[in-house]
């Protein structure tokens, strides 16, 4: 009797392994993408698994310097789409990229309200108005530096309350209530609904984020990788990513 | 069985040596990618030095009101058995089995501007948590706690009550019992209490930057900082946690006594 | 000033039925085997364990009313409690140890202080005060415990078995001063003791629980000489005489005993009934004590014999039935006696 926690154990241990079976690596593609993709992408693989029924994409989302990180500890993947080119350069620099990187899609920026624009926010001059709680992504991440050279370039010196984390955290600030404006990703608002509204920003004043995506060199299926790749930059890929607010190369 | 016994041993033996070694593996791990001039330097800028601080401020601010709050409910919990005491025993552990941002959003909703609690807040007082280094502390609190009661508890289930029961016959209130006879005793249990919440509230990251923000000099505690880092590349933020590191062991080694009494 | 107690308590294994009274100024002393109830029957009246039905009474002043009914919280109770295991505070020292009582009943903490000085002074343990209990001797913790118990002024004092965490050796000593201390105590005195001596020489009158019962009440010297029960028989039916000592010899009714004790005074006897030897004719070699006397009554108990002699001491012996039939024993037979010194217990009185 005395033995039946330690049987117990034993036989989580030995279960445990087999709740992460995975694909046979000739026929998987396996995908790091910056988490702003993440409901893009997801169609994508709906679509991509009609076009490449044998190819079983797996797909993996984080902040990209995230992704970044496990690359250069040793990640074996395939494919890396990535939310800035600084990134992505930095990989190639340190020669982990197996084909030079291709932009596959661009974003913009909008001004992000509670629904209604109950503050009434018109746009960026109005983002430096003491009487508003204004929040931006860190300028570590790329969303935040973006959004730090539009207000620049539209003559507003940069305030945040808080340095969130990504432009995810912009967006739950605002939709939570505990901000009255912040910037994000037209696509990031386009995800959060009718939880937000987004102020469009004057054309005059945009900033384009690039989206590079490449073929790494840990990757086992270089095949498969450049199938995703190609459908990606095809016309029903791009077709999808524009649903989701994305705008072509 | 005394052959099975020594073989047990052994098996033992060879689990401890695993256990540490695991512990101690991700350590040299990090010691031996620490860029160490970047360390030294670290450590002289102001804006490091001003999140380490806020971050030793803060986590000592929480394990207090941790104590606070934590010791009269973990002598209630401590008491007999009841549904209501089994309840919010469950309630208690929430906080260590929800993940920290989901801590971090459910702290806005119910203290933030408009959460249940924090709009009157805002309204009656003009004095918001979040976005301030008193939300650093609440959220702090918020995950250690539990981690204090639980601990607490434990000592005090476990505790003897013999010479609680010689002072009631010497005419000792209950006060006067727990200040003079249930304290003192339980001094070690106590001391790990504290230590096991300090230490969660100061590593705590994902609560504090949901629900509290992360702006340099108020709320960015160290974790924030490197987490900020980890975005620029893994070095700095090696060196920044290193930091962490190493007060945080200094502050051990100095309190060891109260902490880990030698008997 | 008197302790009444007409109570009913159960609690798992234990089932406590109690009617008992204790007269002011009286020892009373609680004896039986283990788990009868002795440690529980002090909790109740120390409020530590709250009883089903009836009422603790002390002085008129009710104490526990039952469930629902009243409860007097155990530090109202004024009562002095030395616990079997000394329960002293681990983290304080000897003379804080002592204050706490005087403290917590109001005095201030220099006359507390004063208190447990003069406490610890009568015991002989000045040199202790500032020692942690950790490192007194079990005969010093017993001391300790004694002054702390009394150091609050209690009306009530309960001893559990106060002197079985004490050593052979100490255990002599001890108890005299236990006694002493306990006759200069005005209030009520209830003691429980495992070793009949004990109760035998700090007691006035001996209650005998058996199974949460009283199975016996009454003045010591009664109790032993009449036991009511197995256990009593067993262990309490002793035979049982007051008499003085000088030295060795103790003189008790008409006869004198020479026993190994060094007492001077006044003293408690006890001898054990199967200690006793019988012999048709005065055994060879020279024992000591030997003494000739009548069988006066015959009790057979619990498949053994109890021989009750006349003469120059009456006293009780307990034979087999095969020693019954091998000495012909019948009332009016005459038989030699001997006990051996060693065999002989003697107590201050």
């Amino acid at each position: 009797m005395k033995s039946g926690p330690l049987l117990l154990l034993l036989a989580v241990l030995v279960a445990l392994p087999g709740c992460t079976a995975g694909a046979e690596a000739s026929t998987r593609v396996r995908v790091f993408a910056a988490s702003s993709l993440t409901a893009s992408f997801t169609a994508l693989a709906a679509a991509f698994r009609e076009v490449e029924p044998e190819l079983e994409l797996e797909l993996h989302f984080a902040g990209t310097p995230t992704l970044v990180l496990q690359i250069r500890e040793g990640a074996p993947v395939d494919v890396f789409a990535s939310a800035d080119e600084t990134n992505m350069d930095r990989l190639a620099a340190q020669g982990r990229l197996r084909e030079p990187p291709l932009v596959f899609a661009r974003n913009r920026l909008a001004i992000v309200t509670a629904p209604g624009n109950p503050r009434g926010v018109r746009g960026l001059a109005d983002l430096a108005r003491e009487d508003l709680v204004v929040v931006l992504a860190g300028p570590e991440v790329p969303a935040g530096r973006y959004a730090r050279q539009l207000l620049r370039q539209a003559g507003v010196e940069p305030r945040s309350r808080s340095d969130e984390a990504s432009v995810q955290a912009v967006v739950n600030r605002v939709a939570l209530g505990e901000a009255d404006a912040g910037i994000a990703y037209v696509t990031d608002l386009r995800a959060a609904g009718a939880r937000v509204e987004a102020i469009p920003i004057a054309d005059g004043a945009t900033i384009l984020a690039r989206y590079p995506v490449a073929l790494l060199e840990a990757g086992s299926n270089p095949e498969g990788g450049r199938a995703f790749i190609a459908f990606l930059r095809s016309e029903r890929g791009q077709a999808i990513l524009a649903e989701h607010g994305f705008l072509s190369p | 069985m005394r052959a099975s016994g020594r073989g047990l041993d052994l098996v033992r033996r060879a689990l401890v040596l695993v256990a540490v070694a695991f512990l101690l593996l991700p350590l040299l791990g990090l010691l031996g990618r620490a860029p160490w001039g970047e360390v030294l330097a670290a450590v002289r800028r102001p804006e490091v030095v001003e999140a380490l601080l806020l971050s030793l401020r803060c986590s000592l601010a929480a394990t207090a009101l941790a104590a606070l709050l934590g010791l009269p409910l973990a002598f209630w919990l401590a008491g007999p058995g009841s549904l209501t005491r089994q309840l919010v025993r469950i309630l208690v552990t929430l906080p260590m089995v929800l993940p920290p941002v989901v801590s971090g959003v459910a702290l806005l909703l119910a203290f933030g501007r408009n959460g249940l609690v924090g709009g009157f807040l805002v309204e009656s007082f003009g004095f918001g948590l979040p976005f301030t280094s008193w939300g650093v502390i609440v959220a702090e609190c918020y995950v250690a706690l539990p981690f204090f009661v639980l601990t607490a508890e434990g000592g005090l289930r476990a505790r003897d009550r013999r010479p609680e029961e010689a002072a009631a016959t010497l005419g000792a209130r209950p006060v006067t019992i727990v200040a003079r006879i249930t304290l003192p005793a339980l001094l070690p249990t106590l001391s790990a209490a504290l230590l096991v919440s300090w230490a969660r509230a100061l590593g705590e990251f994902g609560a504090t930057i949901t629900f509290a923000g992360n702006l340099a000099g108020s709320t960015r505690t160290m974790p924030l900082a490197v987490y900020a880092a980890l975005e620029t590349g893994p070095e700095t933020a090696i060196a920044l946690s290193l930091v962490l590191v190493a007060v945080s062991a200094g502050i051990l080694v100095l309190m060891r006594k109260h902490w880990f009494p030698i008997r | 000033m008197s302790l009444t107690l007409d109570m009913k308590l159960r609690r798992g294994a234990l089932d406590l039925a109690i009617e008992l009274e204790v007269a002011p100024g009286e020892t009373l002393a609680v004896v039986g085997p283990n788990g009868a109830g002795k440690t529980s029957l002090l909790q109740v009246v120390a409020g530590l364990l709250r009883i089903d039905q009836g009422r603790v009474t002390l002085d008129g002043r009710l104490l526990d009313g039952g469930a629902a009914g009243t409860f007097v919280e155990p530090a109202d109770r004024e009562l002095g409690y030395l616990f079997q295991d000394h329960r002293l505070f681990p983290q304080m020292s000897v003379l804080d140890n002592v204050a706490f009582g005087p403290r917590v009943r109001g005095r201030s903490r220099r006359e507390a202080r004063e208190r447990a000085m003069a406490w610890l002074g009568s015991l002989g343990l000045e040199a202790c005060r500032d020692l942690r209990p950790a490192a007194l001797s079990g005969g010093q913790a017993q001391k300790v415990a004694l002054a702390r118990a009394l150091a609050g002024e209690p009306r009530l004092l309960l001893l559990d078995e106060p002197l079985s965490a004490v050593d052979a050796s100490a255990r002599l000593e001890l108890r005299r001063g236990l006694r002493e201390h306990l006759a200069a105590f005005a209030g009520i005195r209830l003691l429980v003791a495992h070793d009949i001596e004990d109760a035998v020489a700090l007691a006035d009158r001996i209650a005998v629980l058996e199974g949460g019962r009283v199975v016996q009440v009454g003045r010591v010297d009664e109790v032993l000489a009449r036991p009511a029960s197995l256990y009593a028989s067993d262990l309490v039916g002793l035979n049982f005489y007051v008499g003085r000592c000088a030295g060795a010899v103790a003189r008790v009714g008409d006869l004198d005993l020479v026993t190994v004790s060094d007492l001077t005074g006044d003293v408690a006897v006890t001898i054990h009934p199967r200690t006793i030897s019988l012999f048709l004719e005065r055994p060879q070699g020279s024992p000591r004590n030997c003494w000739r006397a009548p069988v006066i009554g015959l009790d057979a108990s619990l498949g053994r014999m109890r021989v009750r002699f006349g003469g120059v001491l009456p006293i009780v012996a307990e034979v087999t039935p095969a020693a019954v039939r091998e000495l012909g024993l019948a009332v009016g037979r005459e038989l030699w006696l001997t006990i051996k010194a060693t065999e002989i217990g003697v107590a201050a009185r």
